[in-house]
């Protein structure tokens, strides 16, 4: 379990992340500058926080007020760069073996041969890295940080420097590889579909603070503040008012559409933001309409053909219509099932547990 | 002709590029790689040598380390004599070369990608990092500069003169003799030791493109 809450002050910018996670992977997932990189070399230890402990199954490799600050190579702690960052001097094989200065010459061959086999790199053990292909070379420095059998392994956006197909590839190969790895894993990314892919806890980190951190979904489905809802791509943010905050018959007023909703409300009255993905959006035959609740009827004001599905904007008829636009995202099938285009009138539905309810900004 | 200011020459240089190299290696590490209040102000004296006449720079080192000097009349005490002798050659070439060295290795050590110490620090303490990465890629770069040092260090005449002197069979090295040997009127002499100098550099240059490269 890796346990952390520091401070870090470079120049104008305050680092102080919080965060507790058990033995899988995390997805650090923000912004660029949002202090992602940073978080992970002041956990790997190249910098000194200034307040606050990093603690790692136990052992504290970092606490400022008992003074200590563990040295990156007695923390147990792989690191993997974009950049891949490998020996340009050393061969594959040494590259791996940097680690294990401290094992027999026979032990250290055999771990060497046994992550060459593991990387799928057994005929490289002799090339130098700038040899090697993106992928490979990346697969080098994962290999290189495994190799030590870390308690901790950070990477840092490993994918950024592949091109799509090599990148699609080694990821589902980092994961293979992670399965037999049973120490903790971040992985730092600003792609939210690699953090999904990739990470069974997502950590939302914006402005050198965690802003959300817990299982993807319930981040994905359930962002907190409006802040971490537009991290991740929630674009249906509405501003309404609670109706009735009884459980079972909660709902909000939005412009004159009641919306029944299932998480719990504030007292009748209050004002709320809330949101709802835009892929959880549901399009409706009119012929159904009637029997669903939350049904809004309106128009297709814009959409966009993204390959694999519709990206549409629609806007209510009525009074609604003055709570914005809303986005749906709808599949190629689907839009050729309903016949959907620009101005043609539809209806959508919200699903009750798919509305949510941000909390006010503190 | 005269052999004493050849082999003078050749072990001053020498002892100089090794005093710069160990000396201008750790400056340009310490400049490159961390970052403390006088930074600027090391910097700007290491390089001082390089753009104050000789003969100002001999002349202090002469009163900081003569008999009368802070350190001179310290080391005296200690039963080390400096001034007038071959030792002060090696510190003129020394402190005329420090800058070059410093300059070149800086450069070096730019040249290595911080990130590849950083993972190289995750795996060993930072000694061995600097002796196995850093140096090892920083390695063309330290060469150049060493190569500088050891021809500055054959060269060097301004400072020697103030702080060795030119005397023959002592501290005499190549230049001094040299300018002797013309103020003597000796053009024969001269001639022998300016081509001898000439040889010495061009053998060294040969040796070191012979050199293997560092893969990258």
């Amino acid at each position: 379990m890796l346990d952390f809450a520091f401070e870090y002050r470079l120049e104008d910018f305050l680092l102080a992340p919080a965060l507790t996670t058990g033995r899988d992977v995390t997805a650090l997932y923000g912004p660029s500058g949002a202090g992602k990189s940073l978080t992970l070399l002041c956990l790997v230890g190249l910098r000194r926080p200034s307040r606050g402990y990093i603690r790692l199954n136990g052992r504290t490799l970092f606490d400022a007020t008992a003074g200590i600050h563990l040295p990156p190579h007695l923390r147990r702690t792989g690191l993997v760069f974009q950049e891949y960052a490998l020996f340009p001097h050393l061969t594959v094989a040494s590259n791996l073996a940097y680690g294990l200065r401290n094992s027999s010459r026979a032990e250290m061959q055999e771990r060497v041969q046994a992550m060459l086999r593991l990387l799928r790199l057994d005929a490289f053990g002799d090339r130098y890295p700038g040899e090697l292909s993106g992928g490979q070379r990346q697969r080098v420095a994962l290999g290189r940080g495994l190799i030590i059998q870390p308690e901790l392994l950070l990477l840092d956006e490993p994918f950024s420097a592949l091109d799509q197909m090599e990148r699609e590839r080694l990821r589902v190969e980092v994961l293979e590889l992670l399965q037999g790895f049973g120490g903790t894993t971040i992985l730092v990314t600003h792609n939210l579909q690699e953090a999904y892919l990739m990470a069974r806890q997502i950590a939302v980190i914006d402005g050198g603070r965690i802003l959300q951190a817990g299982t993807r979904d319930e981040v994905l489905q359930h962002p907190r503040t409006r802040r971490v809802a537009e991290h991740v791509a929630v674009t249906n943010i509405f501003q309404g008012t609670v109706a009735d905050a009884d459980a079972g018959a909660a709902a909000i007023s939005w412009h004159g559409q009641r919306l029944m909703v299932t998480c719990p409300l504030p007292p009748p009255g209050t004002s709320v933001e809330f949101c709802i993905r835009p892929e959880d959006v549901r399009l409706v035959w009119p012929e159904k309409a009637t029997e669903r609740p939350n049904v809004l009827r309106g128009h297709l004001t814009a959409e966009v053909e993204r390959g694999v599905d519709f990206l549409l904007r629609f806007r209510a008829e009525g009074p609604t219509a003055a709570g914005g636009e809303i986005e749906i995202h709808c599949s190629e099938h689907l839009h050729y099932l309903m016949k959907l285009h620009p101005g043609k009138q539809v209806f959508i539905a919200f699903a009750l547990d798919k509305l949510h309810v941000l909390a006010p900004p503190s | 002709m005269e052999l004493f200011p050849i082999f003078l020459s050749i072990r001053v240089a020498t002892l100089s590029t090794m005093l710069a190299g160990v000396l201008g290696v750790g400056l340009a590490w310490v400049l490159t790689r961390t970052r403390f209040p006088g930074r600027t102000l090391l910097e700007s004296i290491v390089v001082l040598p390089l753009v104050l006449p000789p003969t100002v720079v001999g002349f202090y080192l002469l009163l900081f380390l003569g008999r009368s000097g802070p350190l001179g009349a310290w080391l005296e005490a200690a039963g080390l004599e400096i001034v007038f002798t071959w030792r002060a050659a090696v510190i003129a070439a020394t402190v005329a070369s420090l800058p070059l060295v410093v300059k070149a290795v800086q450069a070096a050590f730019e040249t290595v990608d911080p990130k590849i110490e950083a993972a190289a620090r995750t795996l060993r303490p930072a000694a061995s990092v600097f002796l196995t990465v850093t140096l090892p890629l920083a390695w063309r770069g330290i060469l150049a500069g060493l190569v500088l040092a050891f021809a500055r260090g054959m060269g060097e005449f301004g400072i020697t003169l103030m702080l060795a002197g030119s005397i023959p069979g002592r501290t005499q090295t190549l230049p001094l003799a040299i300018y002797d040997a013309v103020q003597a009127n000796d053009l024969a002499q001269a001639n022998a030791l300016a081509l001898t100098t000439i040889g010495i550099v061009t053998v060294l240059l040969f040796v070191l493109s012979r050199l293997p490269r560092v893969r990258l």
